[in-house]
């Protein structure tokens, strides 16, 4: 009788462990699936062509490329002379466009950008903030 | 009385031609947006021809530069022939 008692119960153990392992199996297999889907947007240097103006108090970078995800907003490193384009999935864009000294005294008072891209062969214009380092 | 026309000054990171054509119609039709999104929205540009807008901001010219070489083409895209005219950027010495 004490016998099948302890049965049960490692019968009851064996079943526990068995399904909490299982559980933690398929939390990592589902990890790898995320971890392998493809990433969105565009990350890295961009070489296409591009232009940035200021002109009337509004500043406007064009990027003759579709990003394939929504632009989130954009930085300018004057050091760097280099635009990172920052998407809502997180993958960050690099463009390299060097401005002339006075155009980077005068890009560091802008909060605001429109950045022209295509998607699908129309221009879109995003409206953004702006942020100058 | 119409308001002098002036020369658009634009940083890029190429001099090709027909990549500018693209950029300056992008940049005109963004320059001459009577009503922007909302911050974080997005709006489909009108492919209005670029001479209008040109004309309507008072644009004659867009001069591109991109570091030491700069190319100028007409805003209004009605002298294909005079579009683009390369400025020598090089000092000059003489003697």
């Amino acid at each position: 009788m004490v016998k099948s008692f302890f049965g049960y119960v490692k019968k009851f153990f064996t079943f526990c462990l068995y399904f909490g392992n299982r559980k933690k199996t398929e939390t990592a297999k589902a990890e790898n699936k995320s971890s392998l889907q493809p990433v969105k947007g565009t990350e890295g240097l961009i070489n296409d062509a591009a232009s940035f103006v200021r002109h009337n108090g509004r500043t406007v970078l064009v990027v003759m490329k579709d990003l394939g995800d929504m632009p989130s907003w954009i930085e300018y490193d004057a050091s760097l002379g280099q635009f990172s384009i920052v998407q809502n999935g997180g993958s960050v864009a690099y463009l390299r466009l060097f401005l002339q000294n006075e155009d980077q005294d005068a890009v560091k008072q802008d909060d605001r950008i429109l950045l022209v891209t295509k998607v699908q062969e129309q221009q879109v214009a995003h409206h953004l903030q702006f942020i100058v380092r | 009385m119409t308001e002098p026309k002036q020369q658009l000054e634009v940083f890029s990171n190429t001099t090709d031609e027909a990549a500018l054509a693209g950029l300056k119609e992008g940049m005109l039709a963004a320059l001459a947006l009577q009503n922007l999104p909302e911050l974080g929205e997005s709006q489909a540009l009108d492919s209005v021809g670029s001479a209008d807008v040109a004309e309507q901001l008072g644009i004659s010219s867009i001069l591109f530069k991109n570091g030491a070489d700069s190319i100028v083409i007409s805003a209004d895209g009605s002298k294909p022939e005079q579009a683009a005219a390369k400025i020598d950027t090089t000092p000059k010495f003489d003697g």
